[in-house]
């Protein structure tokens, strides 16, 4: 007898709301529908009608844990139509910053994936590594999220003493080689849960054209920050993961080992920090009128900025598209023929964040 | 006719106190907290104070009944009392020392069928909750029991064919051998799934289908099924330490070694939990058809062979 | 089993739960509660300009008093405020901000009043520039300090013309 089986929009599996419902044959998904739209805050509206100072404090707060890279993005946006170049340090900064984002939120991704599939001590375990990222960034910045860090023109925080968030890394990157990474590539009932299942062939990432690890787990290298490197990616190098399998565990081990990537690219950014400025400009900032399209990469993927000035004091568009705007579709295509105990992991496995969905 | 009475006296006893509900409470609260505590442990945490599970319990006792409508009133109060009755009345079936109840011939089948009813209870729970979460618990539930059941009852039928009768203390008093120490790992093997613990705790996964079958259920009857879970917990710790551990001649000595014998027990299996991921249900039906199936089919070879 | 091995060394170590007592110290940068130095505010207005939420407004009345007010429930503590006063008369402290009135009502609802001061030459109300301020704008005058700003931009035109123009040949002008 099928049924209809509501996950979400309030559900233990989910960080933010939205709302996944699938027909079932017994456990078995026959098919699915997604709905989101339920923390909708009509941010890029708001943003035209907030200055260019405050217009950052806003884009800031799309999204709760990748909130750098909405306001750093928006910033370098206001800063190629202004033609204003980042000095080096400031790039540097904003790297740093970016990468440790990443971090952190591939590693609460990896805490809600291990509670998905029931693992409450490779939770704990996660979760007291992320606190280490937590507490590196809240030394940087001030704070735990929305690090307020990016200015049109730079960045307003230096990192005064960049050897001194060493030693975290360290003990990140061997919490992640000795308990996060085996865990979850050897630990017998893990594997169980996450090999092979909620399987996204290549073709079908191509069609329901998804970005970021979700893509790269399915055989698909694109990353913006290896095809069109932008701060220091390029003076830093940067090597993209990619899996061809397309199930759940790739998914896994590719958010792991850009862990791992991150945490190298961290570690030179903060040997090689460049001395300068940490602002071309002063004051605030003049936008001229014009038009400018960003895409940098967030923890789940692409990000695309589109911001039109038309020299006044305020924005006069600001369109953002998140990665799991286009991820969180393809979800439908996943859960087709799993079973219903694998929804929850299935739906995480993708990362969905929804406040920058719903924006 | 005073025979009767003093027999059914013993009963009643035995039922409200001592294995049964007055004793049994707080030993399975005691058993509860030592679980938590120790998965806390494990995890790195501090753990939950001493009384937690009593207050759990106390808090709950004090919360409104929220019966969800187009439920039927009768049925769905009346399965949190069955199950703590049924638990409660096996154990008082358990020969543990200074039980006042006889042991009567064939009392074996009638606990193994008293252990269903709480299981029962929870599958009819949730399918009476209406609650699509709650009937996916229930038809999870009842799966599950399907499978671990095969290894369960296995270990206690070989054990009552090594004994040659279908008494709890003729189970107890059977000379040691080989067929306890095989029957003991085909029980412990069902264990986690009949406690739902983890890699087992399909039915209970909060992270798939919000919570277990008693989703609907508040206030006292929930705390009367929590209360069933604790009971249940110090029914299957000791009926493992009453068949399968040696008893000595002294009672005082017997019951500390049971007591001890089911703490280990619980540790092992909280041990387990902690270091695992939750299995979905096809799997762990084909763990307890395959290795279920052939500890049982070896553990019954070995009491014929003798 | 990596995992069998870690559940067992945390068995031996201690907790990792933190009591309040042993928080984590809070960085120099931290963005706490927001304190306001009337001596030092001039009510330029960069701060309510900066503010994405509208938590700062000023209100004032002429020729009395010119207001700041701040609601804690409207700050994002972003910190722009603070980063943009150019007399640093905001600063955000290193506490938490409380997140309930306190018995005396005040803690959501920040309010100083900017008290005008007649200018000491022509009598005209106007804000009081703090004194790092009148010294890096306009250098220390003693006789000057109490101006309004008409009057000091007269003043400095006056001082200007007199480099200049030596004060004979400015008085036959006249």
């Amino acid at each position: 007898m099928p049924y209809s089986f509501p996950l979400g929009p309030y559900h233990p599996a989910l960080e933010e709301p939205f709302k996944v419902k699938v027909q079932c044959r017994g456990e078995v998904i026959d098919s699915a529908t997604v709905e989101v739209g339920f923390s909708f805050r009509g941010i890029e509206l708001l943003a035209q009608k907030r200055n260019w100072v405050e217009v950052i404090t806003l884009i800031e707060r799309v999204c709760g844990i990748c909130s750098n890279t909405h306001a750093m993005t928006f910033c370098m946006a206001a800063e190629t139509i202004a033609g204003i170049e980042v000095p080096k340090r400031a790039a540097h900064i904003r790297t740093i910053i970016a990468e440790l984002e990443r971090l952190h939120s591939h590693l609460l991704w990896a805490g809600v994936g291990a509670e998905d599939i029931g693992f409450h001590s490779l939770f704990m375990e996660v979760f007291t590594l992320r606190e280490l990222v937590m507490d590196t960034l809240e030394a940087i910045s001030g704070n735990r999220v929305n690090y307020g860090m990016n200015c049109i023109g730079g960045v307003h925080r230096d990192i005064p003493d960049p050897k001194r968030h060493l030693p975290a890394l360290d003990t990140l990157s061997k919490g992640l080689a000795e308990i996060v990474i085996p865990t979850f590539t050897e630990n017998p009932t893990a594997l169980t849960r996450t090999r092979g299942v909620g399987r996204l062939t290549r073709e079908q990432a191509v069609e329901w054209a998804v970005v970021g690890p979700v893509a790269r787990a399915s055989g698909l290298d694109i990353d913006v920050r290896k095809d069109q490197p932008y701060l220091s990616y390029a003076d830093l190098g940067f090597e993209s993961v990619v899996r061809p399998e397309g199930d759940v565990l790739a998914r896994v081990v590719v958010r792991a080992l850009e862990m791992v990537e991150s945490i190298r690219l961290i570690r030179e950014a903060l040997l090689s920090l460049p001395a300068g400025p940490l602002r071309a400009t002063q004051g605030v900032p003049e936008i001229p009128s014009g038009e400018a399209t960003i895409r940098t990469e967030a923890p789940r993927g692409e990000a695309f900025y589109y911001v039109a000035s038309e020299g006044g004091a305020t924005p006069a568009r600001v369109k953002i598209r998140t990665p799991s705007f286009v991820n969180i579709p393809a979800i439908e295509a996943m859960v087709v023929g799993q079973p219903l105990a694998d929804l929850s992991i299935i739906q995480a496995s993708v990362d969905p964040c929804i406040s920058c969905t719903d924006r | 006719m005073n025979a009767v009475w003093s027999s059914l006296g013993s009963y009643l006893l035995a039922f409200a106190v001592w294995p049964g509900l007055l004793l049994a409470a707080p030993l399975g609260w005691l058993e509860l907290w030592f679980m938590r505590k120790l998965v806390a442990r494990l995890q790195g945490r501090q753990g939950p104070p001493f009384f937690q599970p009593f207050f759990d319990f106390m808090k709950l006792l004090g919360k409104e009944t929220v019966i969800p409508r187009g439920v039927n009133r009768g049925i769905f109060l009346a399965l949190p009392v069955v199950s703590v009755a049924a638990v409660t009345a096996a154990l008082a079936i358990v020969p543990l020392p200074g039980n006042p109840a006889p042991s009567l011939p064939g009392d074996v089948v009638l606990l193994l069928y008293l252990m269903e009813v709480p299981i029962l209870c929870e599958v009819l729970a949730g399918y009476v909750s209406r609650s699509i979460y709650g009937q996916v618990a229930a038809m999870r539930e009842a799966l599950l029991s399907l499978a671990y059941n095969l290894p369960f009852l296995v270990a206690i039928i070989a054990m009552a064919q090594e004994a040659g009768s279908f008494q709890m203390s003729t189970l107890q008093a059977a000379p040691y051998g080989l067929v306890h120490l095989l029957a003991a790992v085909t029980f412990l093997l069902a264990l986690p799934a009949r406690m739902k613990l983890n890699p087992f705790s399909i039915a209970n996964a909060e992270h798939e289908i919000v919570a277990d079958s008693h989703i609907e259920y508040s206030g006292p009857p929930l705390a009367l099924f929590k209360l069933s879970h604790a009971v249940e917990l110090v029914l299957l710790t000791e009926l493992f330490a009453v068949v399968f551990i040696p008893a000595t001649p002294w009672p005082l000595v017997n019951l500390l070694v049971y007591l001890a014998a089911g703490v280990a027990v619980l540790g092992g299996v909280t041990l387990l939990a902690t270091a695992t991921a939750r299995l979905r249900l096809t799997q762990a039906f084909r763990f307890y058809w395959v290795w279920g199936g052939l500890a049982s089919a070896v553990t019954l070879a070995a009491t014929l062979v003798r | 089993m990596a995992m069998l091995k870690t559940i067992l060394g945390n068995l031996l170590r201690p907790p990792r739960t933190r009591d309040p007592a042993d928080m984590p110290e809070v960085p120099p940068v931290y963005r706490g509660a927001l304190a306001h130095d009337a001596a030092r505010c001039t009510a330029c207005g960069t701060c309510a300009f900066v503010c994405a939420p509208k938590a700062i407004t000023f209100t004032q009345e002429p020729g009395v008093s010119v207001s700041w007010h701040f609601f804690i429930g409207q700050c994002s503590f972003c910190g722009l405020c603070a980063q943009n006063c150019p007399t640093r008369a905001i600063s955000l402290q290193a506490d938490a901000p409380g997140a309930t009135n306190s018995a005396a009502g005040d803690g959501l609802r920040l309010e100083s009043v900017i008290r005008l001061q007649p200018c000491t030459r022509c009598g005209a109300a106007h804000v009081p520039l703090p004194d790092a301020t009148i010294e890096a704008l306009w250098g220390v005058e003693e006789a000057e300090r109490g101006y309004c700003p008409e009057c000091r931009r007269r003043a400095a035109s006056e001082k200007l013309r007199a480099a200049f123009v030596p004060a004979e040949e400015a008085h036959h002008d006249r």
